[in-house]
């Protein structure tokens, strides 16, 4: 993603959801409502709760638009910076919406909903910013499959030149080409790296191994210990760009799920309201 | 030994590709050591695995040290060779042909599991894109969705289903129990008022119809006797008969909303109440410290106890209000003389000092005072004693004819009795005590002189020093009549003065009784001495007081506000 999702057409979309914003706040501190407590059910309520729940229903959409890349009149990438902006000034429409009202009821639970969503939201933003630079950066030309073609060309590598070295010696070579893993569960990609990485593991103990030799055997085991290590190089470079690609993947998985577990606890928020008005 | 050893390769195209290898040895060991004469070039293949060497008995498979291979099914570490019989070592397979003609053994290898391919293996094992497992974003939202829908919508519907609206409100042994019943506590949307938590859980006691705003009735089940605030006949705009109780009274902002405080909701008419209702007789007000008007006090104002409002002033303070706004209340009391330095004389003690409450005593609810009574508060000074040799005896209070036949008895015993020790009284009742009278002529004299005396009394203690040094009295005829006493009970009865929260405040710093010689001077301060303390509702400087800290909206006194329903609610 380019930054210009953010300089959008000159920052109109913050300009607009500051703007909102502003009104909002300038309207919140006018006001002054029956017994003197800002709530949802005064007209200012009313209206910053319609105003949230519309801008909600449009931000959903958003989901929809995206996938038809190309269709109608205006560019996606408007959409996305109207999207990220608005959705952004929602803080302040449904904050002030809630006059600060919070307790454990399903009002308060579509609003911690929303703001968990925003916050993904704006962590999303701040990975497709990021990290696409990062990623560049290890790839140092690389893809991720031309990575793994270089790790198993190593673990060939590795397992001919130990061949004709001890046991000991081949049975860790064998263990770390057979047992090696990259990714793995949604943790393992997050986190980068692996603590049993098995390659790592061999490697450590060929070194242990080769501290014990000497002679022709001991600049076989250079050589193979000169392999793994460029193995593990590999490995923590393709780890690398597996957690970046995660990390740009994950929000996805927070922001979408809530989202909709926010359109149920806006429905019931709303029917809630008037059905005990 | 002469081993033939073929090696079988198969192809991709499909096929067996052979290639043998002659050897002569005399062991024929197998690794992927070099030395080996069969070379198994595979990391799962130990440096040197086994060896076949001849023994009495035929050909033996032996492996070397902690190796091992699979015979017959079983992991063995030696074993006889049968002709047509396969040999698991490591991923080989070890065809044993048997003797042929050139050859002591002819074996066949194959490598029947291989590594395979490492970058498809590495992907196998690996997960590199978070899509795929679990239920996916997809899945994750349908469920989400789906659940909080069932508990937060679902469950509190179901919930309402359960309940029906107690006739008199909040029913705890009528009301459901189990946590399905509880669901629609989680649309509470805020906190309750103090007044209602006692029932706020259930929620169906106000919210008796989806969909609909509460009603009058939920309401009027407890707040049944609610009144008017203002003669709805007279002013038909200040009955609100538009309006429902949950117009004005907001639950679930806790105590803020619940009874209204600001004063806009006053101002709104009482700006111009003036002009809105000039038959009310009220003055426009819009703030307590700008605009507020005059306090006025409802006080009798002539001999026969007629009402009138009578505006106060003070705005220098207590003294200021000696001589000027008048009440009439048909009695002589000179507050100041109550309230000297000196004190009063007490007919018994001396000189004692008074001071406001010796008199004034709080009534129960802190508001005002309990009323000023001649037995209770006066009479303790103010003996009615008559007579100097009789100081036992004292005149009843409070009923003028008894007082005068109290006074005829009194001397008409004496002059029976005899013995009266005045001077210018006839013989006649002077004689010697217990002498009796002789003749109806001599009875005639003394008594002629008892009612002399009685009525000399009389015209003193009514006229003078008794009745007539507190009471306004008249003299019609033989008749003695004293006016009727009008006590004000509250001076203001629109607007409310809690005395209790005012008790740190010395009585002289509103009332000027200490400098009052009438019973006239009403002794009320003016709105400028409230405004001293008290500011407009938002003051900064001054204590905040709202038009509801002193005025009630619902008026006590007057009707029921929706009176239909409330006889409905009342006559159940």
């Amino acid at each position: 993603m380019h930054e210009s999702v953010v300089v959008y057409n000159r920052f109109r979309f913050l300009k607009a959801a500051t703007l909102l914003g502003l009104v909002a706040i300038v309207l919140y501190a006018w006001h002054d409502p029956a017994g003197g407590l800002p709530n949802g059910g005064t007209w200012l309520g009313y209206g910053l709760g319609t105003i949230g729940a519309l801008l909600i229903l449009w931000l959903m959409w958003f989901g929809v638009r995206k996938r038809s890349y190309g269709e109608g009149h205006v560019k996606l990438e408007a959409w996305l910076s109207a999207h990220i902006y608005l959705g952004l000034s929602l803080i302040v429409v449904a904050t002030l919406h809630t006059g600060f009202q919070f307790g454990w009821n399903v009002h308060t639970l579509a609003y911690v909903l929303m703001m968990l969503v925003i916050a993904s939201g704006a962590f999303g933003l701040y990975a497709y910013l990021r990290y696409p630079r990062l990623m560049t950066e290890n790839r140092r030309g690389l893809t991720l499959t031309m990575m793994m073609q270089q790790i198993a060309d190593a673990d060939r590598d590795c397992r001919e030149s130990s061949m004709q070295l001890g046991e000991e010696i081949n049975r860790a070579v064998l263990q770390a080409s057979q047992d090696t893993r990259l990714g793995g569960s949604m943790w393992r990609q997050l986190a980068g790296r692996d603590p049993n990485c098995a390659t790592l593991a061999a490697l450590r103990s060929i070194e242990r191994l080769a501290e014990k030799t000497s002679g022709a055997e001991a600049s076989a085991l250079r050589r193979l210990v000169t392999l793994m290590t460029k193995k593990v190089d590999l490995l923590r470079q393709a780890r690398r760009d597996i957690q970046l690609s995660a990390l740009m993947q994950i929000w996805l998985y927070v922001h979408v799920p809530l989202t909709f577990a926010l359109i149920a606890a806006l429905v019931a928020h709303v029917i809630a309201v008037f059905f005990y008005w | 030994m002469r081993a033939l050893v073929t090696t079988l390769t198969k192809k991709a195209k499909g096929g067996v590709a052979r290639r043998d290898d002659s050897v002569e040895t005399d062991m024929l060991r197998f690794g992927r050591g070099a030395d080996c004469e069969v070379h198994l070039s595979d990391p799962r293949v130990q440096l040197h695995h086994a060896q076949i060497v001849f023994r009495p008995g035929g050909y033996f498979l032996e492996a070397f040290g902690q190796a091992d291979f699979e015979a017959g099914g079983q992991r063995t570490q030696a074993h006889r060779l049968n002709a047509g019989e396969k040999i698991q070592l490591g991923p080989y397979e070890i065809g044993v042909v048997g003797s042929t003609g050139e050859h002591d053994i002819a074996l066949t290898i194959e490598l029947v599991r291989p590594l395979g391919d490492d970058l498809a293996m590495l992907r196998t094992r690996s997960r590199i894109s978070l899509g795929g497992g679990g239920l996916g974003k997809r899945g994750w939202s349908w469920l989400l969705f789906l659940l909080i829908a069932a508990v937060f919508l679902g469950a509190p519907i179901f919930a309402f289903t359960m309940k029906t609206p107690s006739p008199r409100g909040f029913d705890p042994a009528a009301a459901p129990h189990g946590l399905l019943a509880k669901a629609d506590e989680l649309w509470l949307s805020g906190p309750m008022s103090g007044s209602h938590k006692f029932f706020g859980v259930a929620c169906e006691s106000c919210h008796q119809k989806a969909f609909v705003q509460t009603e009058d009735q939920a309401c009027l089940a407890c707040h049944a006797t609610i009144q008017h605030h203002a003669d709805a006949k007279k002013f038909q705009f200040a009955s609100f008969e538009d309006r429902a109780c949950q117009s004005c009274h907001k639950e679930h902002t806790g105590n803020a909303a619940i009874v209204l405080r600001s004063d806009r909701f006053c101002t709104d008419c009482h700006a111009g109440i003036k002009q809105a209702a000039p038959a009310a007789g009220l003055d426009d007000a819009t703030d307590f410290a700008r605009n507020h008007p005059p306090l006025r006090a409802t006080v009798p104002v002539d001999a026969a106890g007629k009402l009138e409002r009578v505006a106060l002033t003070g705005r220098r303070g207590p003294a200021d209000q000696i001589g000027k706004a008048a009440e009439q209340s048909n009695l002589k009391f000179p507050h100041n003389k109550h309230l000297g330095e000196k004190g009063v004389r007490h007919p018994d003690k001396g000189m004692v000092k008074l001071d406001c409450g010796g008199c004034h005593a709080a009534d129960p609810g802190q508001i005002g005072f309990l009323p000023i009574r001649m037995e209770a508060q006066c009479i303790e000074c103010h003996q009615l004693r008559f007579e100097p040799k009789a100081l036992n005896r004292q005149l009843p209070h409070g009923k003028p004819a008894e007082a005068l036949a109290v006074l005829g008895d009194f001397y008409a015993a004496m002059a029976l009795a005899g013995g009266v020790e005045d001077a210018d009284a006839p013989a006649i009742v002077r004689r010697r005590p217990g002498t009796p009278l002789k003749t109806e002529a001599e009875k005639l004299e003394a008594l002629a002189w008892a009612r002399a005396k009685a009525s000399e009394v009389a015209e003193r203690s009514f006229g003078r020093s008794l009745c007539g040094s507190c009471h306004t009295v008249e003299k019609k005829g033989e008749e003695w009549q004293v006016a009727k006493v009008h006590l004000t009970d509250r001076f203001m009865p629109k607007g409310k003065f809690p005395h209790g929260r005012h008790a740190s405040m010395p009585c002289g710093d509103c009332h000027g009784a200490a400098q009052s010689e009438q019973a006239s001077d009403l002794l009320l301060p003016g709105v400028e001495n409230c405004q001293s303390c008290h500011g407009s509702e938002k003051a900064a400087d001054r204590i905040p007081s709202a038009c509801i800290d002193c005025h009630d909206f619902h008026r006590p006194g007057l009707p029921p506000m929706r009176p239909a329903r409330q006889a409905a609610v009342l006559g159940r």
